[in-house]
């Protein structure tokens, strides 16, 4: 990801109107994330539940 | 006994000094505060320290005392206290600067036990700005020092708690542990830190990092009796607290030996990527205790990769707390932490479920691996003290992050039992050439807490390490 392609991923969702700092701030935080999607989208996970139904623990 | 005497006793001792009258609160008080007064501006240690307070309320406790009445558990004895987590009229800012002004009405769930226990606070100590990093280089309240060597980081984020403890100012830290923040800190700091089962302390009054079924509020302390002291006297269910569980940590006595004990070796990511010296130390100290007896486990934990995946997913939890003052104040945020939690709202919903649904899996097969052992024991933070301002550590030829947010070097090893919600305690077992503490990590199962300080407080007689920094041992040859 670039900081084009950030900006336009927030125009998309968000429509912030932050200055090239701020974008280039988050970019790395931003790449990041995407970074790790393509594996963690591979995990079959439709039926798994979700732990915050589940406190730590596991008792209640 | 003299200042440095008193301060050098132990919790549990203080405790019996002055229920048996040996000792008033006002001088244990009065010795702490000195400390405190001595190394504070220097070791940027409290952000509001109250030693006026404090010694107000040392008196009080020795009159009742005189008058012959009943003493509850920790009378008069002077503690430290985050400062991300409540104190009626005083004011509690996170470390960050947009709370500096922020007053709770009321006391922490976690407060008034304690002071219902006769504790006295000292004061709230410094921290990572809002508890979401490791280093404790607080850009508004300064940069909190190491005692074992002060150009270095003390840990954190309960960074300013470890470094009072380890100094001696009071005889327990009040720490909160999100992703390792209390035995990250104790870790490079030679203390004993603890994150119990998630839920068996209070959160109420405990400023959130936005992930609240991470966060724990923890003791740092210099023994591991006193870490169960504290414990005892913080746990219970409390209905203000959606997090809370009436269930609380089955009990054990203590043990007479590490004999037939199972102790769980991860055979993959706990012990990959350490320091040369961090390995060899903790190595050394599980041979230690198989001689001693221990049944030394391989095991292996498969979903510990996807756990790391899935904390970038998670970021969107911080977001959501800290939405509205990023918004209206981002210039007091830090720069380490601002774009970090602004970069949560881009995370898709879908990949958010993903995130708490890989982490079901972590939580089941940690669940499973602890079924199998008494406790998994690693290092605690993959190396020792780096300097502050230091960005990067090189670690078997590879340059890596110290704390980044989200994936930091520093909390590798703990943030995994804060998604898993499971006991686990770091205590001292060694130093570097240089003379850093190295600490190592045991686990066990969910309500198993006492078990584990059990196993601890074996490991602890095994290894017989000094928790009194070189300072307090130079400035006690002076004078």
């Amino acid at each position: 990801m670039d900081l084009t392609q950030l900006k336009v991923l927030d125009r998309l969702l968000c429509q912030n109107d932050y200055s090239d700092e701020v974008f280039a701030g988050m970019l790395p935080f931003v790449t990041a994330y995407v970074e790790s999607l393509p594996r963690l989208r591979e995990i079959p996970l439709g039926e798994v539940a979700s732990a915050t139904v589940m406190l730590a623990g596991g008792k209640r | 006994m003299n200042h440095a005497e008193i301060r050098a006793l132990s919790l549990v001792a203080v405790r019996d000094a002055i229920q048996a009258g040996e000792l008033t609160s006002e001088a244990v008080t009065a010795a702490a505060i000195e400390q405190a007064e001595r190394f504070d501006r220097d070791f940027a240690l409290f952000i509001t320290f109250t030693p006026d307070l404090a010694l107000e309320k040392a008196r009080e406790a020795d009159k009742t005392r005189a008058a012959g009445k009943r003493l509850p558990p920790l009378h008069g004895v002077p503690i430290t206290v985050k400062d991300n987590i409540d104190t009626a009229g005083l004011r509690t800012t996170g470390g960050a600067r947009v709370f500096a002004n922020r007053v709770p009405s009321e006391d922490a769930t976690v407060v008034q036990k304690l002071q219902a226990a006769g504790a006295i606070s000292l004061g709230k100590t410094n921290l990572h700005e809002m508890a979401l990093g490791g280093t404790t280089t607080n850009p508004h309240y300064g940069a909190c020092r190491n005692p074992w060597s002060r150009d270095r980081i003390p840990g954190g984020s309960s960074g300013g708690a470890a470094a009072c403890e380890s100094l001696q100012i009071g005889y327990a830290a009040l720490g909160t542990d999100s992703g390792g923040s209390v035995r990250m800190p104790a870790g490079l700091c030679g203390l004993v830190g603890l994150k119990q089962t998630h839920g068996i302390v209070s959160l109420t009054g405990c400023m959130p990092t936005g992930t609240r079924s991470t966060d724990h509020i923890g003791p740092l302390t210099r023994s591991v009796a006193d870490a169960a002291l504290m414990l005892s006297l913080m746990q219970g269910y409390d209905s203000s607290d959606p997090d809370s569980t009436p269930h609380m940590p089955e009990t054990c006595g203590p043990l007479e030996s590490l004999a037939g004990l199972k102790i769980g070796i991860p055979t993959s990511y706990f012990w990959d990527d350490l320091d040369d010296e961090v390995e060899q130390i903790c190595r050394r100290t599980v041979a230690i205790l198989e001689e001693a007896g221990a049944q030394i486990v391989p095991v292996k934990i498969e979903t510990i990769d996807l756990l790391t995946l899935s904390r970038r997913a998670g970021m969107a939890e911080a977001y959501v707390f800290h939405e509205p003052y990023l918004r209206d104040h981002f210039a007091d945020y830090g720069e380490d932490i601002r774009y970090r939690l602004l970069a949560g709202q881009y995370v898709l919903a879908a990949d958010y479920i993903r995130a708490t649904r890989v982490r079901r899996l972590f939580m089941e097969e940690v669940s499973r691996v602890l079924s199998s052992v008494d406790v998994l024991a690693m290092p605690t933070l993959p190396i020792p003290a780096p300097p502050i301002g230091s960005k990067t550590v090189v670690i078997k030829g590879k340059e890596v992050q110290i704390s980044s947010g989200g994936g930091s070097t520093l909390g590798q090893n703990t943030m995994p039992f804060n998604q898993a919600g499971v006991p686990a305690i770091t205590l001292p077992v060694g130093y570097t050439t240089d003379g850093l503490p190295v600490g190592l990590q045991l686990v066990s199962g969910a309500f198993l807490d006492l078990k584990l300080l059990a196993i601890a407080a074996l490991v602890e007689k095994s290894m017989q390490f000094d928790t009194t920094p070189p300072i307090l041992k130079t400035l006690e040859a002076v004078a």
